[in-house]
């Protein structure tokens, strides 16, 4: 017991307590502190005009946020068309300052399938900033599109799609459908369920969300090739939330986008990441954030009635 | 394959050789042996680590998980036999033995009665047993007398052990040491359970009533376990009552719970049934609520059937059978439905070759399904996962003499995971991983004098999918001073051929996938100190330091949105990690006051690329940022365990928890902005947060006090027992994540809070003896 007890010393616990304290002191892994940083965002789609490049700066997260304030002006902006290897720049396109934050091509330059674009910002107080995107390759909607449809009948709208396969791995896709009159009476059931209308403040603000229903991304894998090697999708009615004229329109994203709406999407959660353990969004940008992408899209219009009553 | 199939062929020559170097040393002729099974006097209950000892050669031993031991090499002579067993009367009895004589002893102890008069919880030498390194048990007794919410839960009482933490109220996930719940291998009666969890994770699945014995292998595990970077947690089902047929009910508010045991010729049987008892809780909701389930429950099923052919063979077969539902229509035109659970069956022989040779042989089969389907809108999504794991087990224990104990033993089995994603009436992903798996060990405890007990071993794994052979050396040393000091040092090497797929606040649609081709197993080291004491009589204090690294990590990739048509190594990223800790364990174990004290201090890390990034680091295009070291959000720095039970009278019995750990680990954000030309979108604002390290910040400090008190009684002849429980006494509403609304600006945060004061109340009702 008396040799059990000298290893009780007074000393030797004060020693390892000490070690103890020092240890639990000096925890190395700390939180940042905000830096501002500039916000690019800018969309290339194939055979369309060179788009607009909106330019900000981010805010501390419980600021008030207010986009006009943060427009980020007198940045100087420019594409390069780069050569196949990315290493040669081989043409640019200059951009000005349209408005505040709002920076618009010099010159008419369409986007080309398949090439590379380098985009970069100089701006007096901010470090370079530069992104990279390759283009994917154009596709149409090859098969005819019936001009109505009954919504939850067995024929489904199919779209056959003229997309060659993607070089390395397979072509990612967004499906978005655009309801051209998004009145609350038009509402499909299970959106019309769980509209909120708690006040009509809520209520515009949700059908103005519901107005553009998103796919998320969808892998090439879901769909199947046809003989032809066409890409056949089966558009499913869930995605339908207003009855009415839509326009179904999918999209090939690049890599940026892929990366940046994956990793956006599951930054609150909803993926197997834990609760409050929240991530950056992916972004292709260097020195900022933001997303500098580029897609192909093709549209399709139909008109979507009711099974119980036929629309007017 | 083929060295695979050889590797088959050869373990029945791996098993008879690996015990070939210990005969020479065999018993010498004129020595006597001492074995048998020690048993509870009531049921007839087989007692795993009960200690035996013969008081005169300082000689004792405890009883394997099939409740029987061996002293060997025994001078023929008179000795005092002492056997102890906390919960039962000490038992002694003086025998004799001859010269060459190998006796048969079974022994039968008489469980503990407490009167009035006489309120003593004994301490008993099998607690020392039960210290070796890593290692930890808790009573079934302890588990429903801990105040649970609503209902007696193994994984919630080991939650209160040092070492292991909760990722939160909701959930009963084991995090270990640093390790995620895949890290643990969960064994219900030698066979492994894959989802052991009701209500998403809120409940394990085991109930109570059907159990006999939980043991927890924190860290450090021997040979004899393997395939989990981590730990162990092997539970034992009731062999039942071989003298008297007894039936036991329990009504609780969340769940009730019977179960019935008793003899058959020259055996027993167990049969235990649990329910949750939601409905009228649901009908009462729905009446006045839209938007509740239509059908929400869980059933557990537990059976065993014992039978001894003769004094050397004893048959068993166990099986579990548990599943949870739920339909939950929500609106007009949708409903989401879960079926999920899990199917255990295992077939147990176990014989007794002579007094130094000991054997048991198992057949198992695990069956994990899970089958979730929505239909949102006529569009319906489907999945069908199942596993299927059929394996067979032989071990084989042998002393040849006094220092050695030896064993060795062979697992191996096929692994069958199924999984088919249908969506719109398509198939859009499916998997079939049809593996076989096979693991030989050797193992050797030797006790050179009273002083020292080594323990060394090999373990040796293969796993088809991918062609992995992988040797684990394991090392233990433990050093006795003074008769109350135990030093102890242990080194293993660990390897994970399984990765689990789930969510902490949600495990109803848990996906295990496999190592394969171009898929690496995990594996680590572990390395651990201990030093366990008894300061004074009736106390006891257990220290243990762990350091251990984390391997070839393989997870799902958490921004994998789609896995339609990609490559099976392209859904997981890879990664490492590592822990360390200290645990101290300070217990009270006589008195009317008992319980014990614990205290975690602990860091755990985890780094994958892509995650966790530096924001400066410069990237040619297509190239991964290099991920930073974080700490998952399981990490907790300190984390202390109260636990006190109070023997008011024969009657009453009091018993408070008390738990404080540091807050949980959260990403902070910092910043924010928005897109506002979102080309997949109408909202006005596409809001983003740019955030900083993750898990760099920390929630406030989680602390909470449980209490329970239970009477015991009488009912219409039959003995009851009430108990009354209340859950976060002083109703501290702990965060469990912080919660952010883009719809407001500037935006709004909330905390999402764990669980308020909860009272509960059941009865037991045991049928009379």
């Amino acid at each position: 017991m008396n040799r059990i007890s000298r290893l009780m010393n007074p000393k030797i616990t004060l020693i390892v307590a000490s070690v103890l304290l020092f240890t639990v002191a000096c925890d190395p892994y700390t939180q940042d502190s905000y830096t501002e940083q500039v916000v690019v965002e800018a969309y290339l789609t194939v055979g369309n005009l060179m788009p607009p490049v909106r330019l900000s700066t981010t805010s501390e997260a419980t600021m008030f946020y207010n986009s006009e304030h943060l427009a980020l002006r007198n940045a100087q902006v420019m594409i390069w068309e780069l050569d196949e290897q990315s290493e040669q720049k081989e043409s640019r396109i200059t951009y000005e300052e349209e408005s505040p934050g709002i920076y618009q091509p010099t010159e008419k330059h369409r986007v080309i399938p398949g090439a590379k674009y380098l985009l970069e910002v100089m701006h007096p107080d901010y470090e370079t900033i530069s992104a990279q995107t390759q283009v994917p390759n154009s596709f149409t909607i090859l098969n005819g599109i019936p001009d109505t449809l009954i919504y939850q009948s067995t024929e489904q709208l199919k779209l056959e799609l003229s997309a060659e396969a993607a070089e390395d791995g397979q072509n990612y896709y967004v499906i978005i459908t655009v309801a051209k009159n998004p009145l609350e009476e038009l509402l499909t059931p299970f959106y019309s369920e769980f509209l909120d209308d708690s006040n009509e403040e809520a209520k515009e603000q949700n059908l103005q969300e519901l107005t553009i229903n998103s796919s998320g991304i969808l892998n090439e894998g879901n769909f199947e090739r046809n003989q032809a090697g066409n890409v056949e999708i089966r558009y499913p009615w869930l995605a339908v939330a207003f009855y009415g004229e839509n326009a179904i329109i999918p999209s090939v994203i690049d890599r940026n986008l892929y990366d940046y709406i994956r990793s956006e999407s599951v930054q609150l959660g909803g993926s197997t990441l834990s609760p409050g353990e929240i991530q950056n969004v992916i972004t292709p940008i260097h020195g900022g954030v933001g997303i500098f992408g580029s897609m192909a899209r093709d549209t399709a219009n139909t008109v979507i009635l009711p099974l119980e009553i036929s629309f007017p | 394959m083929i060295y695979l199939f050889r590797f088959f062929h050869l373990f029945p020559l791996l098993l008879i050789a690996s015990l070939l170097p210990f005969h020479p040393i065999q018993a010498q002729n004129n020595s006597t042996a001492l074995s048998g099974y020690i048993k509870d006097a009531d049921t007839g209950e087989t007692l795993i680590a009960a200690n035996i000892a013969l008081i005169e050669t300082n000689r004792g031993t405890t009883t394997n998980t099939l409740g029987y031991y061996t002293l060997t090499n025994l001078r023929p002579g008179s000795y005092t036999l002492a056997v102890s067993y906390i919960g039962y009367r000490p038992f002694s009895m003086e025998i004799r033995l001859e010269t060459g004589e190998t006796r048969r002893l079974d022994i039968e102890l008489e469980p503990e009665i407490l009167s009035g008069e006489e309120i003593v919880v004994e301490s008993t030498r099998e607690q020392e047993a039960l210290k070796n390194i890593g290692r930890a048990q808790i009573t079934t007794q302890t588990i429903k007398e801990l105040p649970a919410i609503f209902e007696a839960d193994v994984f919630r009482s080991i939650q209160f052990l040092p070492g292991v933490k909760a990722a939160s109220d909701f959930s009963s996930g084991l995090y270990i040491r640093g390790g995620s719940p895949d890290q643990t291998l969960i064994l219900l009666d030698r066979t492994t359970v894959y989802n052991p969890s009701h209500f998403f994770g809120f409940f394990s699945t085991f109930n109570p009533d059907a159990i006999k014995d939980v043991r927890l292998y924190k860290g450090g595990y021997p040979p004899e376990y393997g395939g989990r970077l981590g730990s162990v947690l092997s539970i034992y089902n009731k062999d039942g009552n071989r003298n008297e047929t007894q039936a036991t009910a329990t009504l609780g508010m969340l769940a009730s719970r019977a179960a019935i045991e008793g003899p058959i010729p020259n055996g027993s049987y167990m049969f235990a049934m649990r329910r949750s008892t939601l409905e009228p809780l649901l009908g009462a909701l729905r009446a006045k609520n839209n938007n509740i389930p239509s059908l929400f429950y869980f059933l557990d099923t537990n059976g065993k059937l014992n039978v001894d052919i003769g004094a050397n063979d004893k048959f068993s077969l166990a099986f579990y059978s548990g599943k949870d539902r739920v339909d939950f229509p929500f609106g007009e035109d949708a409903e989401f439905k879960l079926h999920y659970g899990n199917q255990t069956i295992s077939g147990n022989w176990t014989h007794i070759f002579n007094e130094t040779t000991f054997s048991n042989f198992v057949v198992t089969r695990s069956r994990y399904f899970n089958f979730p389907t929505f239909e949102v809108a006529g569009t319906p999504f489907k999945r069908d996962n199942n596993i299927y794991d059929l394996s067979v087990k032989a071990d084989v224990e042998y002393l040849p003499n006094e220092k050695h104990t030896a064993s060795t033993g062979i697992w191996a089995g096929v692994f069958t995971f199924r999984i088919q994603d249908q969506f719109d009436g398509q198939n859009t992903f499916g998997q079939r991983i049809h593996a076989q798996y096979a693991s030989w060990y050797i193992q050797d405890e030797w006790r050179p004098n009273d002083q020292w007990k080594l323990l060394g071993g090999l373990r040796i794994n293969t796993f088809s999918d991918g062609s992995f052979l992988r040797l684990e050396p394991r090392l233990s040393a433990e050093y006795l001073r003074w008769n109350r000091l135990r030093l102890q040092a242990a080194y293993g090497r660990y390897n994970q051929f399984f990765t689990l797929i789930t969510n902490e606040a949600f495990s109803g649609f848990d996906l295990w996938l496999t190592s394969d081709k171009g898929i690496k197993p995990a594996y680590g080291d572990q390395f651990i100190l201990g030093l366990k004491t008894i300061p004074f009589q009736g106390y006891g204090l257990d220290i243990e330091g762990y350091y251990r690294t984390m391997n070839d990590l393989f997870e799902l990739d958490p921004f994998l949105p789609d896995a339609a048509g990609l490559a099976y190594a392209d859904l997981f990223r890879f990664g490492e990690g590592s822990a360390y800790g200290l645990e101290v364990l300070f217990e009270k174990r006589q008195g009317r006051l008992t319980g014990y004290l614990g205290y975690t201090w602990g860091y755990t890390w985890r780094k994958f690329p892509g995650f966790n990034t530096d924001p400066s680091t410069r990237l040619a295009p297509g190239e991964t940022a290099p991920g930073r070291f974080y700490p998952p959000k399981y990490d907790r720095r300190h984390d202390l365990n109260l636990i006190l039970n109070y023997t008011l009278s024969s009657k009453w019995k009091l018993t408070g928890a008390w738990v404080y750990a540091t807050g949980q680990a959260y990403t902070q954000v910092l910043g924010r902005y928005a897109l506002l030309d979102d080309p997949f979108g109408s909202s006005e604002f596409n809001n983003a947060f740019t955030v900083g390290k993750v898990n760099a910040s920390r929630l406030p400090s989680y602390h909470r006090m449980d209490f329970s008190a239970q009477r015991s009684g009488s009912l219409f002849g039959m003995q009851t027992l009430l108990q009354l429980q209340i859950i976060n006494v002083y109703n501290r509403r702990n965060v469990w994540f912080q919660n952010f609304d883009f719809d407001e600006n500037p935006v709004q945060q909330t905390d999402v809070t764990l669980l308020p004061v909860i009272p509960a109340i059941s009865i037991t009702f045991n049928s009379p003896k």
